[in-house]
């Protein structure tokens, strides 16, 4: 008897939780009025915490645009193209490949890329005493790509692969970390024999010790190629394209130091189609696209 | 000098998963207000005419009029009609346990309710349904028991709750299957005598089947026997019995006032 | 060897979990997410599943196509409607939400007709002679008839449920999921440790909630505004219909590329692998941990923790389970095959425990009567009695991994799960069409060989309680 007594206040207990949750739920909806929804791909892991590492960059493009904005960090690059699509946001962050891809099915409009985006290079990387020097030597070795839709972390490096005569189908055991960091700590833990991954990302780690630099090393650095670009989805008024232009635009160094550091660049430029044809026809040949 | 209110033609049935025909050319009528038994074994085929009049069981052949409507179970329409003026007493009440006595009692006037008005009802109960429901069980002495719930009601309270339900069908024709096959004699008797006077009092026609010969003759003034599927004796053709009311002034119940 | 060294680092790289304030105050978000995406799905699930199941119950004309189509919904796994809710929908909870309540709306669906089908015949027919139209049938008597039934059956489902959330956040569908590849992704293994805990913690919470509503039925009407609210909350803002019918237009025709048919077969097989190893290594693991669970075999201080541990096991879904497999161990069949095997361990050891419960005492009395151990008597008497059961269970473990071999594919474990998975990510639409229709057919496939063995093990008394995963 004493038992269900206790059972029932038990029940009562998690009822009133629930409700409770219900009221914390209710603060959290946000308004979906007039939130300008900014999509980035998850290059750098998405994680609540890592959205809100870049909230500076959220005020500021608040303050830039006079509006709401939202960051959302979607688990894979596909998942980013698919939401420009349906409109579930308005501007987003793309790799080169995710870029054309996203340009063919919904007519995204490129925005801003960084300077380096221009002129981007792969890296890839291994342990200091892998014995790895050259591509090579990763015959029948364990590789890391980061999300098949990356351009640095998968399209590139696997161009320059089969350049060098490595064909990753048949002379490697690859697999697709889904990021570049991810890829990054894969070599430095030693999961994989080596992977290829992101500059920007590379370095950034290096610089705030997230990787010890005494357990990896870079073998190889691809040609350049056009990498990131800013866009916005089909339908997006004119005036607002201009006016995150401008808010990419006006970031200046030592000034916005912060904001830089989390888009790790220097400084951006106008991006234009053109550029990333390129990109489309080896995506193409090698069957990506 | 009465219309006849059942008409049955050359009936043959054969249930799914029988072998052969259970009924073969029965043929009858009952009058508005008649009271009739239905006697013979068991395995006689009583079961099965009943469940043939509701429309329960497919015809092989023949046909039923029902106050003018030729049954036709495949139009749901015309079945529905038919069924709403004919009550039906089943042998194991029935009841939904789980729901209270007044859901069950009212539940005979769903064949007149809407979809949400039985819907609503299910939720929220109006003070006129409950009396309608309060007055049908005074009626079988059980008003007592209208808030509770029906599976917490002995066997015999649970029958009278399956009478109130056919009560508040206000049908013209009840079939009752066998009301007193598992009950004691002195509680078989207050049963057939409460069933009787309700459907005098109603004017309503009453078709009862029974295998016991003598309750048959004592309560009822006509008595059809059944043996082997076919109907072989009717006590009409000696004591034809003269109906209280006649189908024209029965009470609520006409066809198409849905 | 240095594989199984670095197994072992990374393992240890989860210990201890992320406990810090900051953080947990960080995730209350991706939890509202979930457990709004639950009860908001679950919710939406019983609004369109009951209706179908009265239906089919009453056995109203067309039932057998509606019937087939529910069967051949529930062949897709929560992953990969999850995926086309979020093509169709949009990323964020709102694609979470639609998706889990396609697949339970199906489930309920299906679980509910059956269930009405075994209503008690006579009320029916007393209630259908009244004259009362099939609508009215259906609500005096099917569902108050089974309304306890259908209430205990949910609030399995509502189990089940809170782990699929989960599921579905990993592909974009937000919430606790979307954290947790994040964290993976991140390698910022103690923060995943701390979501798995979570998740634990939720199901937990879940089951002993749902105790109470199979217990007061009443009770689950709370649910209902909650539900309500977080259908309105988390609604996707832009249900794109024109580019959702756009989008699943532009999968057909499904085609594959020869390439692609000639590894066909060697996919399949690695799926059809991972669904059979995992089931066997499973079942291998819930034999004994069934009878350390059984209260009728072990002492109840070591039958209690068993019994814990096997909740745990059960708590955590295949899919996290792999994520967090293929994070240590790397990609590849081996890490899915652990996958499928702890968390079926989990689901099977505690049904082992039931049917070794279950056995008939007369035998086993007559083998203790002779003085055997407590071992010789799990051998000989419990362990022989309790097989019938204990392959049928087995068999409905494997259906279900068949679906579950293609879900963790998709996270890496290979197999056709992960060509599917690529073909998605890659935008090759028409080929993960024609991947899809070709899981769906070999899940339909092993459902139907499956089915044919219990039918003949004579175990259809136990399908409804089988459902329960």
């Amino acid at each position: 008897m004493r038992w269900q007594v206790m059972t029932g206040r038990l029940a009562a207990s998690v009822m009133s939780l629930i409700l409770a949750l219900a009221g914390l739920f209710a603060s959290q909806a946000a308004s979906a009025e007039d939130v300008l929804r900014v999509g980035m791909i998850p290059d750098a892991g998405a994680t609540q915490v890592s959205v809100e590492q870049k909230a500076p960059l959220q005020a500021y493009l608040e303050k830039a645009l006079g509006r709401k904005v939202k960051l959302i960090i979607p688990t894979n690059y596909n998942a980013t193209v698919e939401g420009l699509d349906n409109g579930s946001l308005d501007i987003a962050y793309l790799g080169g490949l995710t870029y054309v891809k996203a340009h063919a099915r919904a007519q995204v409009i490129p925005l801003v890329q960084r300077k380096t985006d221009r002129e981007f290079h792969a890296l890839f990387i291994t342990q200091p005493d892998s014995g790895i020097n050259t591509l090579a030597d990763l015959k029948g070795k364990r590789f890391a790509f980061g999300d098949i839709n990356s351009t640095s972390g998968h399209l590139m490096p696997y161009r320059a692969l089969i350049k060098a005569g490595v064909d990753p189908d048949k002379d490697l055991k690859f697999r697709y970390t889904g990021s570049h960091p991810a890829t990054i700590k894969a070599v430095a833990a030693g999961v994989v024999d080596a992977g290829a991954c992101d500059e920007t990302v590379y370095h950034a780690m290096i610089n705030a010790h997230k990787v010890d630099p005494n357990k990896v090393k870079v073998f190889y650095t691809t040609p350049a190629f056009v990498d990131y670009v800013w866009v916005a989805r089909k339908g997006l008024p004119a005036s607002t394209r201009e006016a995150v232009i401008e808010a990419f635009l006006s970031l200046k160094a030592h000034k916005d130091e912060k904001i830089l550091t989390i888009l790790r660049g220097k400084s951006f430029v106008r991006a234009n189609d053109q550029e990333y044809d390129a990109i489309r026809s080896t995506a193409k040949k090698l069957g990506l696209f | 000098m009465t219309t006849p209110l059942l008409q049955v033609e050359h009936l043959r049935v054969q249930p799914p998963g029988a072998e052969r025909p259970i009924l073969e050319d029965v043929s009858t009528v009952i009058r508005a207000g008649e009271r009739v038994a239905l006697v013979g074994p068991s395995g006689a085929g009583k079961t099965t005419l009943l469940r043939a009049l509701n429309g329960s069981v497919r015809a092989l052949s023949g046909r039923i009029l029902f106050n003018g409507i030729q049954l036709d179970d495949r139009s749901s329409r015309i079945l529905r009609q038919v069924r709403r003026g004919m009550a039906v007493i089943p042998q194991k009440h029935d009841l939904v346990e789980n729901l209270k006595v007044y859901h069950n009692v009212m539940a005979g006037a769903l064949g007149r309710w809407s979809n949400a008005h039985a819907l609503r009802f299910l939720f929220w109960q109006t003070a006129s349904e409950l009396d309608e429901a309060r007055h049908a069980l005074d009626r079988v002495e059980m008003a007592n028991k209208l808030h509770d719930s029906a599976g917490k009601l002995s066997g015999g309270q649970q029958q009278r709750v399956a009478i109130a339900r056919a009560l508040v069908q206000k049908p013209l024709l009840i079939l009752a299957d066998e009301p007193v096959a598992s009950l004691d004699p002195r509680m078989a008797r207050q049963v057939l005598e409460l069933l009787c006077k309700l459907a005098e009092d109603d004017g309503v026609a009453l078709l009862c089947t029974l295998h016991q010969p003598e309750l048959a003759r004592e309560y009822f003034p006509r008595t059809l026997e059944m043996r082997d599927g076919k109907l072989t004796t009717d006590s009409a053709g000696q004591a034809p019995v003269a109906p209280t009311r006649s189908a024209g002034e029965a009470p609520a119940w006409t066809p198409g006032n849905a | 060897m240095s594989d199984w060294s670095n197994a072992w680092s990374t393992l240890v790289s989860f210990f201890p979990p992320d406990l810090s304030l900051t953080y947990l105050w960080a995730l209350r978000g991706p939890v509202l997410e979930s457990l709004g995406m639950t009860v908001g799905a679950m919710v939406l699930a019983y609004v369109l599943s009951l209706p179908i199941g009265l239906y089919l119950g009453m056995r109203g004309p067309g039932s057998r196509p509606i019937l087939w189509l529910l069967t051949s919904l529930r062949a897709i796994p929560d992953l990969t409607l999850a995926i086309f809710c979020v093509i169709a929908f949009g990323i964020g909870p709102g694609a979470g939400l639609l998706a889990l309540a396609i697949f339970y709306a199906a489930a309920l669906g299906k679980v509910l007709a059956d269930l009405f089908q075994t209503a008690a015949r006579g009320p029916m027919a007393a209630l259908r002679a009244t004259g009362a139209s099939r609508a009215q049938v259906a609500l005096y008597g099917l569902l108050p008839l089974k309304l306890s039934d259908v209430i205990t059956y949910g609030s399995y489902e509502f189990e089940c449920a809170v782990r699929s959330s989960v599921i579905v956040g990993a592909v974009g569908g937000g919430g606790l999921g979307a954290e947790l590849v994040g964290s993976l992704n991140a390698f910022d293994f103690q923060r995943s440790a701390t979501i798995v805990l979570i998740l634990v913690l939720m199901v937990a919470l879940i089951d002993f909630a749902a105790f109470h509503f199979r217990r007061r039925p009443r009770w689950v009407a709370i649910l209902i505004p909650f539900g309500a609210y977080a259908l309105y909350a988390l609604w996707p803002h832009n249900i794109t219909l024109v580019h959702a019918a756009h989008t699943i237009a532009g999968m057909f025709p499904p085609t594959l590329p020869a390439k692609a048919w000639a590894t066909l077969p060697t996919l399949l097989l690695e799926t059809v692998e991972m669904a059979v190893f995992g089931t066997l290594l499973a079942v291998a693991l819930a034999i004994p941990l069934g009878m350390l669970a059984a209260r009728n075999l072990t002492p109840f201080w070591l039958a209690i923790p068993v019994r814990r541990a096997l909740e745990v096991l059960r708590a955590i879904p295949e899919v996290v389970w792999g994520l967090i497999l293929v994070a240590i161990a790397g990609i590849g069949p081996v890490a899915g095959i652990w996958a499928l095997g702890l968390h079926s361990a989990g689901c099977l050891g505690r049904l082992f425990a039931e049917s070794f419960e279950n056995v008939p005492v007369a035998p086993v009395n007559a083998i203790a009567s002779t003085g055997a151990s407590r071992l010789s008597i799990a051998t000989y008497a419990t362990f022989p009695l309790a097989i019938g059961p204990l392959a049928i269970h087995g068999l409905f473990r494997l259906e279900w991994n068949m679906r579950q071999a293609t879900v963790v594919g998709m996270i890496g474990a290979g197999g056709i799960g992960q060509a599917l998975y690529e073909a998605q990510q890659l935008f090759f639409y028409p080929r993960m069409m024609a991947y899809l229709i070709i899981t769906w057919l070999v899940v339909l496939l092993v459902d139907a060989l499956s089915q044919h063995t219990r039918r003949r093990l004579d175990g259809a008394h136990l399908a409804i309680e089988e459902r329960v995963h």
